[in-house]
């Protein structure tokens, strides 16, 4: 789509501009003397865009390949190379796609080297280390240890040596030194990006609310890849424009918006506007994640290493089952929601146990009821719809008695 | 009155049937507190140390239904019956619980374990995932620095340098007598059955060290009468987390396979490497931990998986190995692929075994590992 004069772009066409050009660019990273990185998704990034590194998300693409409903076939071909079912199936998607060259975006440029930070899973570390062999490039490991109490010196230390292992090996990388006031910069961006996308997200907090969980979960890409650029950060004030022009016209993203509800855990990608539906039909909107709020940052530019540790240890689901209880809690106040709908997924196993306990903590302590959904991101070989509708539809029956 | 060994290996097997009935009775006897813990790299010496009893929480054989309220059924089976046995109050007799974190699954098993179960003492410890770097060996000294502070505070017991040392040595003894064990099974595997030999290592698990050791040495001076009647065994490497269920190990025997090595938490892992007495004890025990070979739920750096596996198959001359994996455990599901590839580059055999604490028939576990060792016996 172009940028013809008086025409005013939407959020949707900039998406497929912004993401199609970084793809382009880390195609040609290596024509334009760049280096590309494989990431994880909440990996501190800022430090690659400081040094002029390309970072690429297996996981960003596994969730297109999900949402594409390409999943199934992918994660088959790492099945007959002796990868389980079991596995996350975002590492089964990347594994797959990388073995077959099957992708919906052409498959991602290779890496020259490997950056995981296990502050949202140990499952990334494996996922990672079969990388490394496949590919024979290093790998940087960032070690975030699980806050089992709290977030002490112990554990910051620990990170911001590693933190400091990890520029070294970007230096022998690039051959360039890291230019800390660019690192400043690059940390403002990308404060002042995770504030937008977290004004975003507290836009569902109206009633009604213009936007739901699933419009989370597609306005993500940026975020989560070009965090740290002017881009995202476009992309944020537009869509926050584009947000508020909803909210002055009073519209909703759900018709006749009855039950507000909040999402836990990842989305299930090939499901995402049949879920949508569902619960529409139900007047129900899911107005905001905790998912999406993963990447709500809070940088202080001033003092990098001390704000990158705190922030990129201090994940949600870094923390144990308590904290994340009480985050839920705090989130159906804050959203005026009825009650919580938990994704229990197969592939993200630190996320998805505990939501038992969870669901029984914020029912004894705020009286509001959960619903469990057993599915998983990309593998639909694991969604039966029917149980799925039926627990919905039961789930909306208590909500109903409670309510009339 | 010297117990002899079949009286021994019976006291054993009756330890592993039922650890916390015959815990019971040994606090009553030794007046002290016991410790459960969970798998793997747990430093049991500072518990001694505090003068109390370590005992390993292995999950056992019964049925699920408890954990089934907290626990999807994603998770593995070692883990829910873990808890299972807490919630059917299996575990009453401990008076403490310590998980360390060794893999995602593990670790909300403690985060559940300490909302279901407030009060008493509880601990987790935070390994961390790498083990190459001085600011891993920073980070896990102040770990369990922290941790020994808790159990000084609980017990009420200062653990002095003179003390950790002289529990230190107590377990490098019984290592090594453990390890001369298996140097023994290792050259005359018919004198052990498979469920004896690793009866007695759980059992070591389970028992205090005190009473294993000197039960264990008694019945080695003993074992040489059992060397008669040599019989040609088809020698194998199993790899892996826990051997479950034990009937594996029945089955093996019957089929005339004999495990010559394993890098099993409830098997070398645990007996493997010795704390060096030269320095600080606490910096020694981590020492130890972050030189032990490669458990998956660690930051895997090189090839040193692939590469320890293929030193176990040529340092004991093994015709083939068992990768005998619990269902749902990613670390070991995500290093296979690889693993297998090594060994078929060297033309090793191999056969994967997916087990639960929980299997009912063992009829399929029978066929497969039937045709496998008839392979490999044809060699």
């Amino acid at each position: 789509m172009g940028k013809g004069e008086g025409k005013k772009i939407t959020t949707s066409e900039l998406q497929r501009e912004l993401i199609g050009n970084y793809y382009l660019e880390a195609k040609e990273a290596h024509q334009l003397q760049k280096r590309v990185a494989w990431v994880t998704a909440a990996f501190p990034v800022e430090v690659c865009y400081a040094m002029d590194i390309i970072p690429i998300y297996p996981e960003n693409h596994a969730a297109v390949i999900g949402a594409r409903r390409m999943g199934q076939t992918i994660i088959e071909i790492a099945q007959e190379a002796g990868y389980s079912q079991d596995l996350c199936s975002y590492a089964l998607c990347d594994f797959g796609s990388i073995f077959s060259g099957q992708s919906p975006i052409g498959g991602l440029p290779s890496p020259d080297i490997l950056l995981c930070c296990n502050n949202q899973c140990g499952t990334v570390t494996k996922w990672y280390e079969v990388l490394r062999r496949h590919f024979k490039v290093p790998l940087v490991v960032l070690d975030a240890p699980f806050i089992a109490r709290d977030l002490n010196h112990n554990i910051l230390n620990y990170f911001k040596e590693q933190l400091e292992e990890l520029i070294s090996a970007l230096e022998a990388l690039t051959g360039k030194s890291l230019d800390r006031d660019r690192l400043k910069e690059v940390l403002e961006i990308s404060n002042e990006t995770s504030n937008l996308w977290r004004q975003y997200l507290e836009m569902g907090t109206h009633i009604p609310s213009p936007i739901t969980c699933f419009d989370g979960f597609i306005h993500m890409a940026p975020i989560v890849t070009l965090r740290g650029t002017l881009k995202a950060r476009d992309y944020y004030q537009l869509l926050i424009t584009e947000t508020k022009e909803k909210l002055a016209k009073r519209l909703s993203a759900v018709s006749e918006e009855k039950y507000r509800l909040f999402w836990d855990n990842l989305p299930i990608w090939f499901q995402l506007r049949g879920l949508a539906e569902k619960f529409a039909r139900h007047h129900a909107n899911i107005v905001g994640a905790s998912y999406t709020s993963l990447w709500a940052y809070s940088f202080d530019a001033s003092e990098p290493m001390e704000t990158l540790a705190w922030n990129y240890c201090d994940v949600l689901i870094n923390r144990g089952i308590k904290d994340r209880a009480t985050f839920a809690i705090q989130m159906l106040e804050k959203y005026a929601a009825h009650g919580l709908v938990m994704h229990s997924n197969r592939s993200c196993k630190p996320y998805s146990f505990g939501q038992y306990t969870i669901k029984k903590i914020v029912q004894e302590q705020v009286g509001k009821p959960s619903l469990v959904l057993e599915a998983d991101i990309c593998d639909p070989r694991f969604y039966q719809e029917e149980q799925i509708d039926e627990a919905i539809d039961s789930f909306f029956d208590t909500l109903t008695a409670t309510h009339n | 009155m010297m117990d002899g060994t079949e009286k021994i290996l019976d006291t054993f097997a009756a330890s592993v049937r039922d650890p916390f009935n015959r815990l019971k009775e040994y606090k009553a006897r030794v007046g002290k507190k016991a410790i459960g813990y969970f798998l793997t790299d747990f430093p049991e010496e500072l518990i001694h140390a505090a003068s109390m009893i370590p005992i390993a929480v292995l999950g056992n054989n019964e049925n699920i239904s408890l954990a089934d309220a907290y626990f999807q059924n994603f998770a593995c089976s070692l883990v829910r019956s873990t808890l299972e046995s807490k919630l059917n109050h299996t575990l009453d007799i401990l008076d403490g619980m310590v998980i360390p974190h060794i893999c995602d699954t593990t670790q909300c098993l403690a985060s559940i374990w300490k909302i279901a179960f407030p009060g008493g003492y509880f601990d987790e410890l935070v390994f961390p995932k790498k083990r190459h770097t001085p600011s891993a060996r920073t980070y896990l000294l102040n770990e369990l620095s922290r941790f020994k502070k808790g159990l000084e505070e609980y017990a009420g017991v200062k653990i002095t340098d003179e003390s950790l040392w002289d529990s230190i040595r107590l377990y490098n003894n019984h290592r090594e007598l453990l390890r001369k064990l298996y140097a023994f099974k290792r050259d005359h595997p018919q004198a052990l059955h498979e469920r004896e030999f690793f009866t007695i290592i759980r059992a070591s698990m389970l028992m205090a060290k005190e009473e294993h050791s000197q039960l264990l040495s008694q019945m080695m001076t003993g074992l040489a009468e059992r060397t008669t009647k040599p019989e040609k065994k088809v020698r194998l490497v199993v790899s892996g987390m826990v051997c479950e269920p034990l009937q594996v190990l029945d089955l093996i025997d019957e089929l005339g396979g004999a495990i010559v090595n394993d890098d099993l938490c409830t098997g070398s892992r645990y007996f493997l490497e010795d704390i060096e007495l030269n320095h600080n004890p606490l910096e020694a025990i981590v020492d130890r931990q972050l030189k032990k070979n490669p458990f998956p739920g660690y930051h895997i750096v090189s090839d040193e998986a692939g590469d320890s596996l293929l030193d176990m198959v040529e340092k004991t001359d093994a015709h083939g190995v068992i990768f005998l994996h619990l269902k749902f455990c990613e670390v070991h599901n995500f290093d296979y692929p690889d693993l297998k590839k090594r060994l078929e580059e060297r033309k090793i055999p191999h056969l994967l075994l997916e087990t639960e604490l929980q299997m009912t028939s063992l009829e399929q576990l029978r066929t497969r590992l039937q045709a496998f060792i008839e392979i490999l016996g044809r060699r």
